[in-house]
């Protein structure tokens, strides 16, 4: 009897590389997302400026920053790893990295910092990490396979005044 | 007819090109936002901030931390001020109408004076608990205005009143001033050893600019 196990192989070897992007990202998200801030406070202190941080708007002001710079790169990185080992089927498979890197996220911060998932701000701690994880993951499957016809050489013909001698 | 040869650059994919843009906009007006928050607290040496019931300058490097208790009894709502560098902290608490009226009939005292023996007498009998040998030396009593309020002040030195992380007892310097109206008014200030005298400076230029609404 011959059993064709390549369907089978293809569909572990997606599973594989969908969970790894989702823990690139995961750890990724979780070392900017408990780094960033800090660095943000270090770097006030230092400009001797540390009580920006006591205003309410700085809320704002972090929540972008997390944005730009910790969630969206890390739903990135992600999102590279899966794109550049999966080519089929990115508009559904792009999301699993992305929520298991928030998921773990999530799981990781109240497990080492003891956060109460009940108590999460939905702002700031579930859409904007969520969004930015999806958005970014997305933009790093899709830039691994950007399908754009590019030549890299390509030979024109024009019609050209040739002054007469 | 003439054959041209054009390379064609590097083209970056469209969603790199989208991934650059997004990042870029939000960590600047992430920026911006810093910016714009720097430009209208700026005292010069001082933040400004303004609450619902208090407006205050501190020094830039200090950070604020606002909070409010609100029960059926009352609402209490307050100011810790503190520097990252010295063993000090200012504590501003506003009591409403109501939370007055609690405090003073629980506590059973009436004028300023008395607040501020119970609540000295409250902080001592904390820190025997958790340290012993603990003596209490008054300084000075008197009083002085504070935003119109005309506040009761004791200064006193708890010995040997603060712990720290390493078992260490120091001389605890405290600030106590209060005053009793329709509301009442609370502002301590404290710090261990030297920094008390380090940061009283700050400490004077705060509570010169501290203005209290209503």
């Amino acid at each position: 009897m011959d059993l064709d196990l390549s369907g089978y192989y293809e569909r572990y070897y997606n599973l594989i590389h969908i969970i790894l992007g989702g823990v690139i990202c995961l750890l990724a998200m979780y070392t900017s997302s408990s780094i960033l801030p800090r660095l943000v406070r270090v770097i006030l202190y230092s400009l001797g400026c540390y009580g920006l941080m006591s205003f309410q708007e700085i809320t704002n002001a972090m929540l972008l920053l997390m944005f730009g710079a910790a969630y969206l790169p890390s739903g990135f990185i992600g999102g590279l790893y899966t794109g550049h080992r999966i080519k089929e089927n990115l508009r559904i498979i792009l999301l699993f990295p992305a929520l298991i890197g928030f998921a773990g996220m999530i799981a990781l911060h109240s497990s080492i910092e003891g956060v109460n998932i009940s108590n999460l701000d939905l702002q700031r701690e579930i859409l904007v990490p969520l969004i930015g994880d999806i958005i970014g993951t997305y933009l790093g499957g899709y830039t691994m396979n950007w399908e754009e016809e590019s030549e890299p050489l390509e030979i024109i013909e024009e019609d050209m005044y040739m002054p007469e001698h | 007819m003439k054959k041209v040869m054009r390379r064609t650059l590097f083209r970056p994919p469209l969603p790199l090109v989208i991934f650059i843009i997004l990042t870029l906009t939000s960590c600047l007006a992430g920026f911006a936002i810093f910016y714009n928050i720097l430009i209208a607290h700026d005292r010069g040496k001082y933040f400004n901030l303004e609450t619902s019931h208090l407006y205050v300058e501190f020094p830039k490097n200090w950070f604020v931390f606002r909070w409010e208790e609100k029960n059926i009894t009352g609402n209490k709502y307050g100011l810790v001020i503190a520097p990252l560098n010295l063993r000090v902290l200012m504590l501003i608490t506003i009591y409403d109408e109501n939370a007055t009226k609690t405090y003073l009939t629980q506590n059973n005292v009436s004028d300023a004076f008395s607040v501020n023996m119970f609540e000295i007498e409250k902080l001592y009998n904390l820190t025997m608990k958790r340290s012993s040998n603990v003596r209490l030396r008054f300084i000075e009593n008197g009083t002085r205005i504070v935003s119109g309020y005309n506040m009761t002040y004791s200064t006193f030195i708890i010995i040997n009143g603060y712990v720290d992380e390493g078992g260490d007892t120091h001389d605890w310097t405290w600030m106590f001033m209060s005053s009793v109206n329709d509301k009442i008014i609370q502002i301590a200030y404290h710090g261990i050893e030297m920094d008390y005298d380090l940061a009283y400076e700050e400490f004077q230029y705060i509570l010169n600019s501290t203005k209290i609404k209503g």
